[in-house]
């Protein structure tokens, strides 16, 4: 199914970039975490936020979110939004690195014109990219587990497993897109592109719908509707429906970008 | 007859609307160097990266090891090395990391020629490529494709960045692999060397193969040069050759470029007074120049 070589290879070229992430997610995940019981303590901010139209709540995570619990006040900060942006940076990065760059830079016609099936070069790239995902994933949120250990702050470990799970099926779908943009693209550029659109459409129709049910109907098709992370922080039941949708985004995504590969024409 | 490596079939590939290469038909045989000429744009790399499987043919098709280039692109790149027209090779990695990567994706093909070619190109394996100079990144992309022992090389421009002494131990290496029955698919532009190496040569000009000979065929029944010199001034109409060109030198001494038959210029040149004649082969360029000149008088 796929070259431990290629793999070895494309996750090894990826360290620089993937260690500048990390560094980041580390130190944010270290100050918001570390930040909450002073925050806390704060009943202003508390009113500040109650202060907010809902629809600008629901802007930054849902009017329902209770800021003064860790759980609010870390999904308003950190993984509503800022967390799955600079998760699908590094997808659409890697995902750009693993094709069309390889392609700019020469390094695809090489390892093509070797004996090895484009499928599998295909495959191969999208299990480097699940594997960066997943590290950073454990990371960002280890960092949060770990910190709140520290400074007291009483989340739930089974919430955020829970969380990291996630997170982590959503920047999948995310980065199975952009390897399938990347198949099929001319520039790198257009790869970013398509991701951030992807990601930017999915959180305004979703922020839209709750205004206006005519966005409801294409929030479904869209990954931002299957995504509440203080939900499945504070609820027992587990979103299947969320797990179903990103999984099956991933494969679909990933299986088109084995055809799209296949069937393209290798120049520089 | 030796074994066929290579042989298409109206190998044809357009880009949308815009023409690559068509109905190519050409075979090379075991143990062969068959350079592939023609100028920039005029489909050398398209019909090369078609035969390593980058490109996919619009139709007809080509057998390689007598394998179907569309159903079994994956054992024919088994016994392929290839060389690009433009190397770039993997910039984050050292020579060193590089080999073992390649050498990892050729299960069952050790690279036996690996250290040797490191040595005879003198090559610095343990510094990052992005620091390799360009002609140490050819050395390197030669290195690749010869070490696991192919049985077909696939070299595309591959001197273009080497010194001339590189140049002549790179040539050096073809000539051992074809004495070893390696078949080599070379394109280039540097055509004396091209003529010392190569045993075929295949021209192509606007994606069409203009013609497929062998170099000693080409040289000896294409363009001719004569040098003569005549006893003294003929009446001008004398001068008049059908079967040549003829150009003043210095003095009562002409250059011809003979153009077809040998046997009419002979007849032509008798009516003269000569005193002095040689007569030589054209070289592969001024061969190759010809046939562009021939276009050059097709456009309208």
């Amino acid at each position: 199914m796929i070259d431990p070589e290629l793999l070895t290879y494309q996750l090894k070229a990826r360290r620089r970039s993937s260690l500048y992430f990390s560094l980041g997610l580390f130190l944010w995940g270290l100050l918001i975490t570390a930040l909450y019981p002073a925050v806390s303590e704060v009943e202003a901010f508390s009113d500040y936020w109650g202060q907010f139209p809902e629809n600008l709540k629901n802007l930054f995570g849902g009017h329902e979110i209770n800021i003064l619990k860790p759980e609010g006040f870390i999904t308003l900060e950190y993984y509503q939004m800022f967390l799955p942006i600079i998760l699908a940076a590094f997808a659409f990065g890697f995902a750009a690195f693993c094709v069309v760059k390889a392609r700019e830079n020469g390094s695809l016609e090489i390892l093509l014109t070797h004996p090895m099936e484009r499928w599998k070069y295909s495959l191969t790239s999208f299990f480097a990219i699940s594997i960066g995902l997943a590290a950073l994933t454990i990371l960002a949120v280890g960092t949060v587990m770990l910190v709140s250990l520290v400074f007291g702050v009483d989340l739930s470990y089974t919430g955020q497993l829970r969380f990291m799970l996630l997170v982590f099926l959503l920047v999948l779908s995310l980065g199975s897109i952009s390897l399938f943009a990347s198949c099929v693209a001319r520039k790198s550029g257009q790869v970013y592109a398509v991701g951030i659109t992807v990601l930017a459409v999915a959180y305004l129709v979703n922020f839209l719908s709750s205004t206006w049910s005519f966005f409801r109907y294409i929030d479904y098709a869209l990954p931002y509707h299957y995504y509440d992370p203080y939900g499945i922080m504070t609820t027992a039941g587990f979103p299947w429906s969320s797990l179903f949708y990103y999984l099956a985004t991933s494969i679909a995504f990933a299986v088109l970008s084995v055809i799209a590969l296949q069937r393209k024409d290798i120049t520089v | 007859m030796s074994e066929r490596v290579i042989e298409t079939r109206d190998l044809t590939k357009y880009y949308g609307k815009h023409l690559g290469v068509s109905q190519l038909n050409f075979e090379v045989h075991r143990g062969e160097v068959f350079g592939y000429l023609g100028p920039n744009g005029a489909g050398k790399t398209t019909t090369l990266r078609m035969l390593v499987g980058l490109l996919v043919p619009t139709s007809g098709g080509a057998r390689v090891f007598g394998m179907d280039l569309r159903k079994d692109s994956l054992a024919i790149r088994r016994e392929i090395g290839y060389i690009p027209d433009d190397v770039r090779l993997f910039e984050d990695l050292t020579g060193e990391e590089t080999l073992r990567l390649l050498e990892s994706l050729r299960p069952g093909k050790p690279a036996v020629f690996r250290d040797e070619l490191v040595e005879r190109f003198d090559l610095d394996l343990s510094r990052k490529v992005s620091e390799y100079s360009s002609g140490n990144k050819q050395k390197l992309a030669i290195i690749q494709a010869f070490m696991h022992d192919p049985r077909l090389l696939v070299l595309d421009e591959p001197t273009s960045a080497l010194d001339p002494l590189m140049r002549h131990q790179f040539y050096g290496l073809c000539r051992e692999f074809r004495e070893r029955g390696r078949t080599v698919f070379i394109s280039s532009h540097v055509l004396p060397e091209m003529e010392q190496i190569c045993d075929w040569v295949g021209i192509i000009r606007r994606g069409r193969l203009a013609t497929v000979e062998s170099v000693s065929e080409l040289s000896r029944k294409k363009l001719r040069n004569a040098d003569f010199t005549l006893a003294a001034e003929p009446e001008a109409e004398l001068l008049d050759f059908k079967s040549a060109n003829l150009k003043r030198t210095v003095g009562l001494s002409f250059q011809a470029e003979i153009r077809g038959d040998m046997d009419s210029f002979i007849k032509e040149l008798s009516r003269l007074q000569v005193t002095d004649l040689q007569i030589s082969h054209a070289s592969l360029e001024e061969i190759f120049l010809e046939f562009y000149r021939d276009e050059e008088d097709d456009r309208p």
